[in-house]
């Protein structure tokens, strides 16, 4: 299992396209990924999920992979949360 | 031998498919998703389903089930019916920019909704003049849960009474 937390900062937030984005990138690694904003946690793989938390920008959240290829899949959506996930 | 034709009836009913309708969330004209002005939408990379161009102010649940999302904002929601469907409602496109501008929510996030039943108020007038697109998408986000999405309504359609499209659900066989 590994985590690491990341600050969000595209320009309105983790809503429909962010998410989206987010998603599809989680959906791409076998492993499970989830998604912590403080007590919180969601499957990083559904939408709903991830809307749920209504992170808001400058928000910090934790991004955390456990099985096949989570050092992977924890990087690749770390380095999309950090490039502003579409809207920089 | 009774007894077997019972079973068999039984098991035969087991089996029959699982349909579930989403209803039209605001009254107005029902759009193909390819009518959607954002790529996102358009390309059903959020999930497969169909659109409504509101001509009412009340967005109203499409289905039965958990409100598991009031987005802050006011301008979207997602309802997780009991048969494990994900639905996420949108309105309009770029509406997340207005910060709650013009949506006043009349449910909270966790709420048990019917379909019909008001989610979102929205001041139509003062957001059609700010909203890029009002055009409202209404998504299942979890695709490995259905077996097959059908099209329903084209043209005018009333909300909480027309079907917009039709879910087939797909069984977890391994589930239970």
């Amino acid at each position: 299992m590994v985590e690491q937390t990341v600050t969000l900062n595209n320009r309105s937030g983790l809503h429909a396209r962010p998410a989206t984005l987010l998603v599809r990138e989680a959906g791409k690694h076998p492993c499970n990924v989830w998604i912590r904003k403080g007590d919180k946690e969601v499957d990083a793989k559904s939408i709903l999920g991830v809307m749920s938390l209504a992170v808001g920008r400058g928000e910090t959240i934790t991004v955390r992979a456990d099985g096949s290829g989570e050092e992977a899949a924890l990087k690749a959506l770390v380095e999309l949360i950090e490039s502003g996930l579409g809207e920089a | 031998m009774f007894w077997n034709r019972r079973k068999t009836r039984v098991v035969e009913q087991e089996s029959a498919p699982v349909w579930v309708e989403v209803l039209a969330p605001f009254s107005g004209r029902a759009l193909t998703l390819a009518d959607v002005p954002d790529p996102v939408f358009a390309q059903k990379m959020v999930g497969d389903g169909a659109a409504v161009d509101p001509a009412s102010d009340t967005l109203v649940a499409p289905v039965s089930g958990t409100l598991t999302n009031l987005f802050p904002t006011g301008h979207a929601a997602g309802i997780t019916t009991d048969e494990g469907l994900e639905i996420l409602i949108h309105i309009g496109m770029d509406t997340v920019e207005l910060k709650g501008e013009g949506f006043t929510p009349v449910a909270r996030q966790g709420d048990r909704v019917t379909a019909g039943q008001p989610i979102i108020r929205m001041d139509l007038e003062r957001l059609r003049s700010v909203a890029k697109s009002l055009v409202t998408p209404v998504v299942l986000t979890n695709p490995a849960r259905v077996a097959a999405l059908e099209p329903v309504a084209s043209g005018d359609v009333v909300a909480g009474r027309d079907v917009l499209f039709r879910v087939q659900v797909r069984r977890e066989a391994d589930e239970r």
